[in-house]
């Protein structure tokens, strides 16, 4: 059996990264866009979703403020800000566009196809007053790439990676929103224990991370902060939930291993642990959402850290050579790195 | 059903009512004697479709290519636009009998050009014996002095081969153009068959057309063939592909899945020991067939030019030391040359002691004085190539030219004579074609596909090329030509 080329690992990790990330992005739009309406100040507030991605430094250069309009066109359709969505999708696109050779032509029609729908869009699919259709729009094909992988991706070697780029993205969106919300609980000093202060704050987070409705079925009775935090983090149900996006890249390099000779997994396998154990350690601590703001710093600094490690074991990335570069900051979300534009200016090279 | 007699064709009725080729070879009706149709079944069917209907399905195909990418990719600094190579929905096809002359015609000239390359590299026979003017071949810009000495398995070179084809007003197939290099269309055969199955059911229905789908494997095993000793039974091939930014990326995704082999690019290799590995996710992997789609130039940055982002530095040490093959090889270019081109009638009877099955188009060699002196004197006549260059550029048309055109060429001439030939103006034979115009006769040629490893195959079909735009001769893509769908029939023309 021919094994998978670097290259296409990284491609498909990336791949899965992107598709997730504008799922992700376009529902955090649509929700606070149907939601900030006819809300109180703070919600009307767009602000945090600059502070969400941590992009204060280039949001503010070349936008003087953060309104609903500035955060609109920076996140939707702005070229220029890597973690757009029209960003998002045209990474997805051009990775999947040097995967075609392995992937699904279905996939590749639903890739192409959601590029060209968002690309053509009209200017005024953007205003305000649109933003919300538009990112449903979005949600729903960036929903229906990742189930037609499903559905048709072959499950070789590059599907764990494709996995591990949707599961990483995912946990990491989690953790981002759990700490820019928690941050922001309207009048949490007051409120008695054990009750959700503002029932529409709570219901836009859990929307707003493609929650709610599991939430109202298995906890109906304990609405409070604690609940929500660890149902969004432990819950092993939960497709979404930071426990389960881990368990199944765990069980993505247990296949990887013992299916696909890939290279010595270990180091991989112990920032899957070391994820793993954070995680559980946390759950014991019936204090956590005191604490929540590390918590998120460091499950956030561990999935860099794991992302790291699948380059330099999987993707032929050089290992830094001092330890003090390994170390990871939390940040701006992760893109990728890779020379993908090289050859461009070669891009001739046969007749 | 009765038989359809030439009547019909004077009829006005239907889509071909007011079809008419003049004097020119039409492939669907034959020569300007059209006391008999050539393909009678087909045109009946033709002639009973609407015209609205035909467009219908025309715009369904067309879709549908470029839903599925099968698209040449043109990148500008911002974008990358995506554009279709036109596809004409009215198939060109071939009768048996005439396919059996060009099928044999092709295996004898790529065996002919196999031991051309073969002797310039070693003995050089041929130019000692005056046959081949000797630096013609050494001074050739493709000439890999690389190459000189090396044994490639199996003595094959050209292991994709496309010989470009047209037809004069007789009806005689004649070689325009040997393509040695990395011939390209063939994933345009595979998909415009697939698009005529699903456009066109009821017009394949009870035609018996030969099956092109077996491409991909026939090229596996042909590749196989010319693995080094030491690879085993079940060697490693792979695509080596310049990348996402060459316009025929498409067809190295379509070849590379169609053979079930990696897709790599020159980062994807290394070569240590002189052998050629990828990197995976499992270490390296040994690689024993290359087949690239990557010029020369850009292939060996070692060797050749040392810019190269693209190429594999220690490909060519890997390939003379035995431990990988290149397909094509290197310095293939010398023997497709266009100036190279005029000798092969030679070339194949100094070999094979045959004479050639397929043609040559009269050409002028100006770099001899009475072939530029003629050349001079009927550029009006003449079409004007310069040699070395692809993708039908450069080309002076005589017939179609204005005198300012002329002068320039003359001048261009003078200047260099040895980088043009001429060739009298071949008036290319015609196929109908769906237009703005309505189904019009468009000129068309024909690239069929030679696969070498032991032995020749050759894919029953092959690229037909047409020129869209009225009253052009150019079909290159690269000039707005399309595609049509090829039929090798099993039987016999009537």
């Amino acid at each position: 059996m021919t094994a998978l080329l670097s290259r296409y690992a990284e491609c498909m990790f990336w791949f899965g990264r992107y598709t997730e990330r504008a799922a992700c992005l376009a529902r955090i739009l649509e929700v606070q866009a149907s939601f900030s309406r006819g809300a109180r100040t703070e919600a009307a507030d767009w602000a945090w979703i600059v502070r969400l991605y941590d992009d204060s430094e280039r949001f503010f250069q070349t936008n003087p403020s953060a309104n609903s309009r500035n955060v609109i066109r920076f996140y939707a359709s702005d070229r220029e800000n890597p973690g757009s969505i029209i960003s998002s999708i045209h990474a997805a696109r051009e990775n999947a566009r040097t995967l075609r050779a392995m992937i699904s032509t279905d996939l590749w029609l639903q890739v192409n196809s959601f590029y060209n729908r968002f690309r053509n869009l009209p200017d005024t699919a953007h205003a305000e007053a649109r933003i919300a259709q538009t990112c449903e729009m979005v949600k729903k094909e960036a929903y229906a790439q990742l189930g037609v992988a499903n559905a048709t991706l072959y499950r070789d070697a590059a599907w764990h990676f494709y996995t591990f780029g949707v599961m990483i993205e995912r946990a990491d969106q989690m953790s981002r929103l759990l700490d820019v919300r928690f941050a922001q609980i309207p009048g949490a000093a007051h409120d008695e224990p054990g009750e959700l202060g503002d029932y529409g704050f709570w219901s836009v987070l859990l929307r707003s991370a493609a929650s709610l409705q599991a939430f109202l079925r298995i906890a109906h009775r304990h609405r409070d902060p604690d609940t929500v935090a660890r149902f969004l983090i432990f819950n092993r149900s939960l497709p979404r939930s930071i426990v389960f996006c881990v368990a199944e890249m765990e069980r993505g390099m247990n296949e990887l291993r013992s299916r696909f000779e890939a290279r010595s997994t270990s180091t991989a396998h112990q920032r899957i642990d070391i994820l793993r154990e954070t995680l559980s350690e946390a759950e014991q601590d019936p204090r956590l959402i005191e604490r929540l703001h590390s918590f998120n710093d460091m499950i956030q600094r561990q999935l860099i850290e794991l992302s790291n490690e699948l380059a330099y074991t999987f993707f032929d990335a050089q290992r830094p050579s001092s330890p003090a570069a390994m170390g990871a900051t939390t940040g701006q979300s992760q893109t990728q790195t890779s020379s993908q534009s090289q050859g461009q200016s070669q891009s001739q090279g046969s007749s | 059903m009765g038989q359809i007699s030439s009547v019909d064709l004077d009829s006005g009725k239907g889509l071909l009512g007011n079809y008419d080729p003049g004097r020119i070879y039409c492939e669907l009706l034959g020569g300007s004697d059209r006391s008999t149709l050539k393909f009678p079944d087909l045109w009946r069917i033709l002639s009973d479709l609407d015209i609205e209907e035909l467009r219908a399905r025309a715009t369904d195909a067309t879709s549908e290519l470029l839903d599925l990418g099968i698209t040449f990719t043109v990148y500008t600094d911002r974008d990358a636009i995506d554009r279709i190579l036109p596809f004409d929905i009215i198939p060109r096809v071939i009768p048996a009998d005439e396919w059996r002359t060009i099928n044999s015609g092709v295996v004898q000239r790529v065996k002919a050009l196999n031991l051309f390359l073969h002797d310039i590299y070693h003995d050089a026979k041929i130019l000692k014996d005056g046959v081949v003017p000797e630096d013609l071949v050494r001074s050739n810009v493709n000439y890999r002095t690389e190459m000189r000495g090396y044994e490639p398995p199996c003595g094959t070179y050209v292991h994709i081969a496309g010989v470009d084809l047209i037809r004069d007003r007789s009806g005689q197939f004649l070689v325009l153009e040997d393509n040695a290099r990395t011939p390209s269309g063939v994933s345009y055969v595979l998909e415009n068959r697939n698009l005529m199955q699903r456009a066109f059911p009821d017009l394949l229905e009870g035609v018996a057309v030969r099956p092109v789908s077996d491409y991909g494997a026939r090229l596996h095993d042909k590749l196989c063939e010319v693995a080094p000793p030491g690879a085993g039974l079940d060697p490693q091939i792979a695509l080596l592909s310049p990348g996402i930014y060459n316009s025929a990326y498409f067809e190295h995704i379509f070849l590379a899945r169609q053979m079930g082999v990696p897709l790599v690019e020159g980062r994807d290799l290394i070569v240590e020991n002189d052998r050629v590995f990828m990197k995976t996710i499992a270490g390296l992997q040994r690689v024993d067939v290359l087949y690239r789609r990557l010029d020369d130039a850009f292939l060996d940055p070692e060797c050749f030019n040392p810019n190269s982002m693209l190429g594999v530095p220690g490909l060519m040490r890997a390939a003379r030391a035995g431990h990988v093959a290149l397909a094509n090889a290197v310095g293939n270019g010398v023997a497709d040359d266009k100036a190279v081109y005029a000798y092969m009638p030679r070339i194949i009877e100094y070999y094979l002691s045959e004479r050639p099955i397929l043609q040559n188009v009269q050409t002028h060699i100006c770099r001899e004085a009475d072939a530029l002196a003629y050349t001079l004197d009927n550029l009006d006549k003449l079409v004007v190539k310069p040699v070395g260059e692809s993708g039908g550029y450069g080309i002076m048309v005589g017939p179609k030219s204005t005198a300012s055109e002329r002068e320039e060429c003359a001048a261009l001439l003078k200047a260099n004579p040895s980088n043009f030939i001429s060739q009298p103006m071949i008036e290319l034979s015609v196929s109908p074609t769906l237009t703005e115009r309505g189904v019009v006769p468009c000129h068309v040629d024909l690239r069929p596909f030679a696969v070498t490893g032991k032995e020749t195959w050759v894919l029953p079909g092959g690229l037909t090329r047409v020129a869209m735009k009225p009253g052009s001769i150019i079909v290159n893509s690269s000039q707005g030509g399309g595609t049509k769908d090829t039929w090798v029939l099993e039987a016999d023309a009537r």
